[in-house]
């Protein structure tokens, strides 16, 4: 998958989740900056990108994300 | 650092000058429920005002009583007066070692005793002090001896008393206040020497659930400590006496031969409870207290007593 | 207390001093002086288990390396349950054993009569509740790569001994932690005085309400089957006044200390009484304890049944509170009390508002709705805190059918003392503060020197005022 595709469909499905796009999708974006993207919501988020790119992430994968760019990196690795 | 250390020395004088003018406010303002630890007992209970304010210009005596109310109540100055010895009775409510020390350091060079009686019931080594403090507060002067007592007291409330009696002091309100002898409702009788007596009521031991004595308090044994070493500095003839309760109280005293034990090792020591002659029934109006006619039995068994054993002082040649 | 006694007054002010003059500007001898006092300190309290907290210490940071150096997730997971293990079993052993054991020794009884209860009463080690969660939490963040394995003992002893925090938390995290230790500390007066404050404040909260109120609340705990229902609901509120008092006045002057040594805490209380629904409530509430709880149990089972949708979420939230209340000690009535918590959570789970962080609003009152939404919650865990008070399950039951009672709308039968006025003046004060640290801290607008002193002064006043003068021991050391 290109990057610019993975970027795109991850758009999609946090859209999807929170019910708005209003976030920007910049490597620094993180959770905080986001209306609605809460601890809560995150796991909505993450089972939602797992069903969207057929993969399973490990928890502590999951927490050592730190922002957008690093979410991309980490879904990129699984795809290779 | 240093600075800031000014500073708050600084914010600590202040602190506790507004502290004590609350102090004032409250005690003028709010009623006694409102002001929890600030109890101001002038005259309240026990004749301790007059008993201590009797003491202006007294002179030396032969016999010096202290300790609690089984000492103010139960050693009748003119028992002796009859074998010619003078006798005060500086007993006072509920008085703790803690207190005893302050007494001994204000007024023993003054009353010069030849023989010293501390009454040591096995109770009072294990009490706070902080009744006895407050009643001693309100009730004598204000003092260094006093300050230390609040701090080893360490309670708040003889601290608020304390800062409380010092102002009425500064400004001389209680100039000229004598306290009442007869206070309604009470069968008691003050007698001039320091000596309350109690003339009716029987013991009815039916309905009373005995109290149960507490931990040793640590403050109480280093207070006795220091008393017994002034004493002995000063050269006085000490006799420890512990005063006959009810034989009903008596038997619920826990570890009394250790207290007996301590006692004995420090100096002549006399015990009194279970003396022939005493009827609980009879001879007491509570558990604690003697009546007038047990303390005329307990007074002369003491003298006697005192006269075996040597320890009875030559009356003083009045000048 | 331990903190306001004549001897810790002594020491303290022996260590600060030490600290700020032999320890400025090296943050070795700083840490140095800090771990030194806390051993001390440790074993003044409770020497027999000094030795408990150092083996866990140097455990820790063993199992912390090994799973730090470990190449393969195996090994390092290994390694993770290994000192996960070891933590919870000692906790366990002494805090739970009673708890496990009893029942199977009913069990026997009820067969055969002749098994009897076993004798040892066990000892809780000082502050073990505290400082095993710490431990836990550091391995599981060295295993998730959030931090990296602490490899310097002085830092990391320090972080577990350290003594403002040791007896009852806060339950800090060595992330927050080890940087403000990492560096030395400069003197601030700033932070010094806003310490002192705090410490203040907290003492009122101890000594003036929790005790106070410990003074109205025991007699009707004490009996409480003979109590009309409107006294046993004042009971139970008065007792939700005294464990916030005890608690949030311990955390203020434990952070309060710490503060003075130039090193803050995390908060640990948000004035919980003016929370407006559950979530909020412990967001407010014992933060140090939820937030650990959020990140190192509800975060992981959520993840865990991240498929099941709200079923699982609902899961996660129940099984957490069910390990809240447990945590809190070895008695059925605090498995309750983590079950009812549970089942309050549920409604907001399926309205999916768990999380949203509800913000305090300026202004001089609360508008009527959130003024009943915080009577409403103040009521709710007043009648779930008695869970924490009664001796077993069945004397809450009983405590709660007493309310429902014609009694309810009598007069409640309370001694009469000046607690309702202080009363007011504590949640007040609280009020007009809580959106700062802490209720004494300093408004962002300074006042006149001789306002702030005064204000100071007066509140020092009320403590000598009205402390209850027989102490009662802080609730949450046992816990």
């Amino acid at each position: 998958m290109e990057h610019s595709a993975i970027v795109e469909l991850i758009r999609t499905t946090v859209t999807g989740i929170l019910g708005h796009g209003r976030f920007e999708m910049r490597e620094d974006l993180t959770a905080l900056d986001v209306e609605g993207w809460d601890s809560l919501t995150h796991m909505s988020i993450i089972s939602a990108l797992e069903a969207a790119f057929n993969i399973k992430f490990k928890l502590r994968e999951i927490n050592k994300l730190r922002n957008m760019g690093s979410l991309i990196e980490l879904i990129e690795s699984k795809l290779a | 650092m240093g600075l800031y250390l000014l500073r708050a020395l600084g914010f600590m004088a202040f602190a506790l000058a507004v502290y004590a003018a609350f102090i004032g406010a409250w005690a003028l303002v709010m009623p006694v429920p409102l002001r929890p630890n600030l109890i101001y007992l002038r005259g309240d209970y026990g004749y301790t005002w007059t008993r201590l304010h009797d003491l202006q210009g007294h002179g030396p005596v032969d016999v010096l009583v202290l300790g609690s109310s089984l000492a103010y109540r139960g050693f009748d100055p003119r028992v002796f007066e009859t074998k010619g010895l003078s006798l005060y009775n500086l007993g006072s409510s509920s008085q703790t070692l803690l207190q005893t020390e302050v007494l001994v350091d204000r007024y023993l060079d003054q009353l010069d005793p030849a023989l010293t009686l501390i009454e040591v019931a096995p109770g009072t080594f294990n009490e706070d002090g902080v009744e006895s403090s407050l009643d001693l507060t309100s009730n004598d002067r204000v003092d260094l001896p006093l300050v230390r007592m609040a701090f080893r007291t360490g309670s708040i409330k003889a601290f608020n008393t304390l800062i409380y009696a010092a102002e009425r002091k500064l400004t001389g309100i209680d100039h000229g206040y004598s306290e009442p002898l007869d206070k309604p409702g009470s069968m008691d009788a003050y007698i001039t020497g320091g000596f309350v007596e109690h003339r009716q009521g029987r013991f009815e031991p039916m309905s009373l659930t005995r109290p149960t004595t507490g931990k040793p308090v640590p403050a109480q044994a280093r207070a006795f400590e220091r008393i017994m070493g002034h004493l002995a500095r000063s050269n006085r003839t000490v006799v420890l006496i512990e005063a006959p309760v009810t034989a009903w109280m008596y038997a619920s005293y826990r570890h009394h031969d250790l207290h007996a034990k301590r006692m004995a090792s420090l100096a002549a020591y006399l015990n009194f409870n279970g003396m022939a002659g005493l009827v609980d029934t009879v001879d007491f109006f509570d558990e604690l207290h003697l009546n007038q006619h047990g303390v005329e039995v307990f007074n002369q068994a003491l003298l006697d007593s005192l006269k075996a054993h040597d320890l009875l002082p030559h009356p003083r040649v009045q000048p | 207390m331990v903190f306001l006694s004549p001897e810790f007054i002594g020491f303290f002010l022996a260590v600060f001093l030490l600290y700020w003059t032999v320890g400025a500007g090296s943050s070795v001898r700083q840490n140095m002086i800090l771990l030194l006092a806390s051993v001390l300190f440790y074993g003044w309290l409770d020497l027999q288990f000094l030795a408990l907290i150092l083996f866990s210490a140097a455990a820790n940071m063993a199992i912390g390396v090994a799973i730090g150096s470990a190449g393969a997730e195996r090994v390092q997971r290994a390694w993770l349950w290994a000192g996960v293990g070891l933590n919870l079993g000692i906790l366990a052993y002494f805090k739970y054993f009673n708890f496990f054991h009893d029942p199977i020794v009913d069990v026997l009884n009820f067969a055969d009569g002749s098994h009897s209860r076993p004798g040892v009463e066990l000892v809780l080690p000082l502050g073990i509740s505290y400082y095993t969660f710490q431990l836990t939490g550091y391995l599981i963040d060295v295993f998730n790569g959030v931090v990296p394995a602490c490899r310097q003992p002085l830092p990391f002893f320090t972080y577990v001994l350290y003594f403002p925090k040791l007896l009852a938390g806060t339950i800090e995290r060595i992330q927050r932690f080890l940087p403000r230790i990492a560096t030395a500390r400069r003197f601030d007066p700033a932070l010094i005085s806003d310490a002192f404050r705090q410490v203040l404040w907290g003492a009122f909260a101890k000594l003036v309400i929790a005790d106070n109120c410990a003074r109205l609340a025991d007699p009707i705990f004490n009996d409480a089957g003979s109590q009309g229902g409107s006294t046993l609901l004042a009971g139970a509120m008065l007792y939700l006044l005294q464990v916030y008092g005890d608690f949030s006045g311990y955390s203020n002057m434990a952070i309060g200390l710490s503060k003075m040594l130039g090193v803050p805490l995390m908060a640990n209380f948000r004035a919980p009484l003016f929370a407006t629904d559950v979530g909020d409530f412990w967001r407010r509430w014992h933060i140090s304890l939820t937030t650990w709880m959020m990140d190192y149990v509800f975060i992981p089972l959520n993840f865990l049944f991240r498929g099941l949708g709200k079923l699982g979420l609902a899961m996660a939230i129940f099984i957490t509170f069910l390990a809240v209340g447990i945590w809190h000690g070895a008695n059925w009535t605090f498995v309750l009390f983590g079950v009812l918590q549970g089942i309050y959570f549920l409604p907001l789970a399926v309205k999916g508002s768990v999380l949203r962080p509800a913000g305090m609003k300026k202004g001089i009152g609360p508008d009527v709705k959130r003024f009943l939404a915080m009577g409403g919650i103040f009521l709710l865990m007043s009648l779930t805190f008695i869970l924490m008070r009664v001796p077993s399950t069945g004397a809450a039951f009983a405590f709660w059918s007493g309310l429902l009672d014609r009694s309810l709308f009598e007069m409640p039968v309370l001694q009469g003392n000046p607690l309702a006025l202080l009363l007011a003046f504590f949640i007040g004060v609280g009020w007009f503060g809580r959106s700062r640290e802490h209720a004494l801290a300093a408004p962002a607008r300074p006042r006149p020197l001789l306002l702030r002193w005064g204000w100071l002064s007066f509140i020092l006043f009320l403590v000598g005022m009205y402390s209850a003068t027989v102490e009662s021991p802080f609730i949450y050391f046992s816990f």
